[in-house]
């Protein structure tokens, strides 16, 4: 009996001592995510236009803010170039796939100074490096014009601009996906290329055959992760361009945000969030079926 | 079967063939190193530059400067239109009481995740990482706006506050980890009648210190790189973080967006790039690691 309510006791010990050390991150979580998103979701129903934040009922305009998003050409200009943007993401998996398996090769014998000068970029203040490539791609100034003879616009020319601003997301984030590939490659077992070798199995074939299928799982993780960072995509173009042909969503509720609409920012916060949440779903349901296909 | 002389044929033929295929692998790598490193060297270079020579050589590229000067370091602090002494200032301040609170806290949190056995603990900590997946202009205007209540625009405290109360990735990866620690070692210490504070002191705070010491330098990046808070929060000079110093210099309103105070902004830049480049260097066995375990898992 005695030993029983101790036990009890002990329990009840452990759930207070849980429960005290996880409430700080809890109000946290409740003060800073769950309550300003709860009032995102109930602004975006109202009409706060004036940088003042009111729900009273005469206020409430049902959906009109998405109606007021959707029907403004910006806002939509602003989706096709997040869109367009996310071409750097296959392109910088491809170049990082490619630059994972030459420095993983027989031919390269010092393999850590490239992983290690590839990263710097991920380890630079997006504003810190934006100003030098501002400066680099300065149509006027600009080295990469010196150097290369060239006379392109490219932060200020409107066809050219999102192709800069791609040229500056392959580059910053090809160490972070390179490192993942190149430890993905790693993990392949050896045994697998010689019996390869033993067949005849040339280098292209080996790598169509061995590597693709088994950085596989890399590769997915590294579409969503990009996927998701495109949505948000904000500092380059707010950084370097700060111009409006090439804005992204969150830079397009960032201006609606510094005009005190505050309906329109929580409106197409509830659109991104909703993105967000279908690119998840859409993981977890890829990588369920492909768990499955595997067993 | 192969004759022995031509097994040896096909030998030499094999050995010019691997070291053209090196001599070109190499020459890639170092190409893509270079132009990894290229902005930066051209960061360094234009912040040794005086303004006179950007200006009367803006059509040519050249690297190494002909007049070799320090003063952009000395104006960027001396300028009182730029206080980027202030902007270092206030960054420690935001990093000093973030860190030290918010570590804290995220470990305790972390003890108790994955040590403590209380109700409802997965569904707490699942709801704590869905926090994760909230992008920031979802919550943005009403915390602004509550901030703004408060009388805290223009002051650091909504940089700070928030991380008092912990970080969810950082909880994610102790708790990761303290998962793999075997329990007959805090057994031993209970069986000796150690209590919560010492376990956590004295076992649980030294065996995750690898986890926990990556994660703080993730962190203290992640605060010396912000920008899209402190350009929401401080729009005072005296309030500004680095980053937005440097933001402000590059775009700033008195017409400083020309080759005139370009190399004020470089060195500016470069002020800036070098604790994080420095801490990269010394720990980069940490990113590397904590990086490709961020990506194994999934």
């Amino acid at each position: 009996m005695r030993a029983k309510r101790n036990r009890l006791s002990k329990k009840v010990k452990n759930n207070l001592i849980g429960y005290c050390l996880i409430l700080p991150m809890v109000v946290g979580f409740v003060i800073f995510t769950l309550i300003p998103l709860i009032k995102t979701i109930q602004g975006s129903f109202y009409d706060m236009t004036e940088g003042y934040w009111d729900t009273s009922p005469e206020y409430f305009i049902g959906t009109q803010n998405f109606k007021v998003l959707f029907e403004d050409q910006k806002f939509i200009k602003s989706i096709t170039n997040t869109l367009f943007l996310m071409l750097g993401i296959p392109i910088g998996m491809l170049f990082a796939f490619l630059l994972a398996t030459l420095i993983n090769s027989k031919f390269v014998k010092a393999k850590k100074p490239y992983l290690i000068l590839y990263y710097l970029p991920a380890v630079t203040s997006a504003v810190a490096i934006g100003v030098v490539w501002k400066w680099l791609f300065n149509g006027q100034y600009g080295a990469i014009n010196i150097i290369f003879h060239t006379n392109v616009h490219w932060l200020s020319d409107p066809s050219v601009v999102k192709i800069t601003l791609i040229m500056k997301g392959v580059w910053g984030g090809l160490g972070g996906t390179l490192l993942l590939y190149y430890a993905s490659i790693q993990n392949i077992s050896l045994d697998m290329y010689e019996a390869a070798d033993i067949a005849g199995a040339n280098t292209i074939q080996k790598m169509f055959h061995i590597t693709i299928p088994l950085v596989n799982g890399t590769s997915f993780y590294l579409l969503v992760t990009g996927i998701i960072g495109g949505i948000m995509a904000f500092a380059d173009n707010y950084v370097i361009v700060a111009s409006s042909e090439s804005q992204t969503i969150v830079y397009y509720l960032y201006d609606c945000f510094k005009r005190g609409e505050y309906g329109l920012v929580a409106a197409g916060a509830i659109f991104v969030f909703g993105l967000l949440f279908v690119v998840t779903l859409l993981q977890f349901y890829l990588n369920s079926r492909g768990k499955k296909a595997v067993r | 079967m192969e004759t022995l002389a031509q097994r040896k044929r096909k030998h030499i033929l094999g050995e010019t063939k691997f070291y053209t295929l090196k001599v070109l692998a190499i020459f890639i790598l170092v190409i893509v190193a270079f132009i990894m490193i290229f902005p930066y060297l051209y960061m360094l270079s234009l912040s040794f530059k005086t303004a006179d020579e950007v200006i009367n050589n803006s059509a040519v590229f050249y690297l190494i400067p002909k007049e070799f000067t320090f003063n952009n370091y000395i104006t960027i602090f001396t300028d009182e239109n730029i206080m980027i002494g202030r902007g270092f200032l206030n960054t420690f301040i935001i990093e000093f009481f973030v860190l030290i609170i918010g570590t804290f806290v995220t470990t305790l949190a972390g003890y108790a995740f994955s040590r403590i056995n209380f109700f409802g603990k997965n569904v707490l900590f699942y709801m704590l990482l869905t926090g994760m997946m909230i992008p920031y202009i979802a919550v943005l205007a009403p915390q602004y706006l509550v901030f703004a209540k408060l009388k805290m625009i223009n002051t650091l405290l909504p940089l700070i506050i928030p991380g008092l109360f912990g970080n969810v990735s950082m909880l994610f990866f102790i708790k990761q980890y303290a998962d793999t620690i075997p329990n007959e070692i805090y057994e031993a210490a209970e069986i000796n009648g150690a209590g919560f504070f010492r376990t956590y002191f004295e076992l649980f705070l030294p065996l995750i210190k690898p986890a926990l010491f990556a994660q703080v330098i993730f962190w203290f990046l992640g605060i010396w790189n912000d920008f899209f808070g402190p350009d929401i929060y401080l729009n005072k000079a005296e309030s500004q973080t680095l980053q937005i110093v440097i933001r402000n210099l590059s775009t700033g309103s008195g017409g400083s967006d020309s080759l005139l105070h370009l190399p004020e902004v470089m060195s500016a830049s470069v002020l800036s790039s070098i604790p994080t480049l420095l801490i990269y260097i010394i720990f980069q066995k940490h990113f590397v690691n904590t990086f490709m375990l961020s990506g194994s898992k999934h």
